[in-house]
């Protein structure tokens, strides 16, 4: 029982952070809390892995990231023709969540996976360069080439260069 | 290059989430059924392979949205026709893909839920958005141009393809939705506003597009007061019903109309900003604010009433002396004098969002229910219903 009071309180202290990771991750608020919510159930079936790991916040997060990896593979097809603008994923309403931000997290989808990553675990998870290498099992020359590229991409996304402020407009 | 706000993306998502172990339970008693009953598949599959048994054996797999592995997608929470007639709608979804929607009705104010009719949406067709028109009038709106529609509170749904658009909106309809213009390169700065028919449920487009970056409607703001869609950095109004909008701008941040009253517009820009016009939208002017809110409220959330008190909800005090939660919100904090003073109350703890509705203002609870009120003072708690 203290071992699953031990999973309990990691999701206390954890959860949050995860599902706001796994939200850029997958674009769905409510697949982001599944994902977490699945990632907490895997480790109540083996409480005893969470009592042997060093980082308990860096461990769940391989889990949960491990988790959006096959569901990202099963639905791959589908997520190449949202990338590729073929399919409008119109991105739905939050609640709690700024509309910008929804945006963001719509623009996240339309990279390719592996710079999605790259981006959330060091913009969102705030990891270092060299962990974010680590965890991709890439270098990190190529976690900084996604970095950059990662970020111009949104920034072509987000960008609105025909807005003026203080404009007014008669639509 | 704009600013890539992940600070903000991670504090929004990290605060709409309410955890609740117990899902975590449930999965995990979810998930031991599921190991037993495929170890008697396997178990079977040996039977028949030594050839004693000839039976088609099932996966024992290929659940379906909502049975072993999926998820309910219940974000929406409830949401409020008028005081009397309530919605609970929701998906049945695994790994991201969704069936439904289906949704619980209320017409006494919450005390009692049905299930309303199953609405039956197109193929591939996910709820994006949910809008009520009036009371008994709601339409639900998926990735395509074709929105359900129901008139008589959930009894009865149709598929419906939007009407032409119109030139303004028509009399007796309503400012519905602020719809971005998809194209697959540039999908954020362009809106159609989308005006309904409380009676019919008839949705049409307004002629104009409106150009503003991260758009959306403005539900706090009262029908008398025009047409107003806030964005980043801006709000557009329109007073001729849609036929022209002018855009002012204000503060650098997402935009978030609380209300109007008095002939004076409120807005929060991010969390901390409050902004007053008394123009109708064509200029604002920041409010110097004596007592702001802490940091832990948030004027986003907050909600301007009729008789022109401030409401925020935010984390205050418990009792003498004892420190403020640092996290969570926990109650209320009112301005009687146009957002430049703000003083605590314990009302309405747990509350994250206010908001105006027909007939009265609505406060939200996340996971648990709303609480609803004719004046914003008396409040009455609608608890969640059991999907």
């Amino acid at each position: 029982m203290e071992r699953r009071e031990a999973v309990r309180e990691a999701y206390e202290l954890y959860s949050a952070r995860l599902v706001a990771q796994a939200y850029a991750l997958t674009g769905d608020y409510a697949e982001a809390q599944d994902v977490v919510h699945e990632a907490f159930a895997r480790v109540l079936a083996h409480p005893e892995k969470l009592a042997a790991v060093a980082e308990v916040e860096a461990w769940l997060r391989t889990v949960v990231l491990n988790l959006f990896r096959s569901r990202y593979r099963r639905r791959m097809v589908f997520d190449r023709l949202v990338r590729l603008g073929r399919v409008d994923r119109t991105p739905d309403e939050v609640p709690g969540i700024s509309a910008d931000r929804v945006i963001l997290v719509a623009a996240l989808q339309r990279l390719p996976r592996g710079t999605r990553e790259a981006l959330v675990l060091h913009h969102l998870a705030d990891l270092p360069v060299t962990e974010v290498a680590a965890l991709l099992h890439v270098s990190v020359s190529a976690v900084k080439t996604r970095l950059v590229r990662g970020r111009a991409a949104l920034a072509e996304l987000l960008a609105d260069p025909t807005t003026e402020r203080n404009e007014v407009r008669h639509a | 290059m704009p600013e890539l706000d992940f600070a903000g993306l991670r504090q929004d998502a990290e605060s709409a989430f309410r955890p609740h172990f117990e899902t975590v339970r449930h999965r995990y008693r979810q998930r031991r059924r599921r190991r037993t009953g495929l170890a008697a598949v396997g178990v079977a599959c040996l039977v028949v392979a030594s050839g004693a048994l000839v039976t088609h054996i099932g996966s024992g797999g290929g659940a379906g949205p909502g049975a072993g592995g999926g998820y309910v997608d219940d974000k929406w929470g409830i949401q409020v026709g008028d005081l009397d007639h309530l919605y609970a709608p929701y998906q049945r979804c695994v790994e991201g893909r969704c069936s439904g929607p289906s949704m619980l009705v209320s017409s006494d104010q919450g005390r009692t839920w049905r299930p309303a009719a199953q609405p039956a949406p197109p193929d591939r067709w996910n709820l994006i958005a949910f809008r009520t028109l009036g009371p008994q009038t709601v339409v639900l709106f998926g990735p395509e141009q074709q929105y359900l529609v129901s008139t008589d509170a959930g009894a009865s749904w149709r598929v419906a393809d939007l009407a032409p658009a119109v030139p303004a909106v028509p009399a007796g309809w309503r400012m519905l939705y602020v719809q971005p213009v998809l194209t697959a390169n540039a999908p954020l700065r362009d809106y159609t506003v989308l005006v309904g028919d409380p009676v019919t449920g008839t949705v049409a487009p307004l002629t104009r597009h409106l150009t503003i970056q991260f758009g959306r409607d403005a539900p706090n703001v009262p029908d008398s007061a025009g047409l107003w869609v806030s964005g980043t950095g801006a709000t557009a109004v329109s007073r001729d019903s849609g036929v022209t909008w002018q855009t002012a701008a204000l503060g650098t941040g997402d935009v978030t109309l609380l209300g109007y009253t008095n002939g004076t517009a409120y807005a929060a820009v991010g969390p901390r900003d409050l902004y007053r016009s008394v123009d109708n939208g064509a200029s604002w002017q920041q409010v110097t604010v004596d007592t702001p809110v802490p940091a832990n409220a948030n004027l986003r959330s907050g909600l301007v009433l009729d008789d022109g008190r401030i409401l925020v909800p935010g984390a205050i005090a418990q009792g003498p002396g004892e420190p403020t939660p640092t996290g969570g919100q926990r109650g209320l904090f009112v301005s009687a004098d146009g957002g430049r003073t703000f003083h605590a109350t314990p009302q309405l703890p747990g509350a994250y969002l206010l908001s105006r509705v027909t007939g009265g203002y609505a406060a939200i609870f996340p996971g648990t229910g709303i609480a609803l009120s004719r004046d914003g003072t008396t409040w009455v708690d609608v608890h969640r219903p059991r999907i």
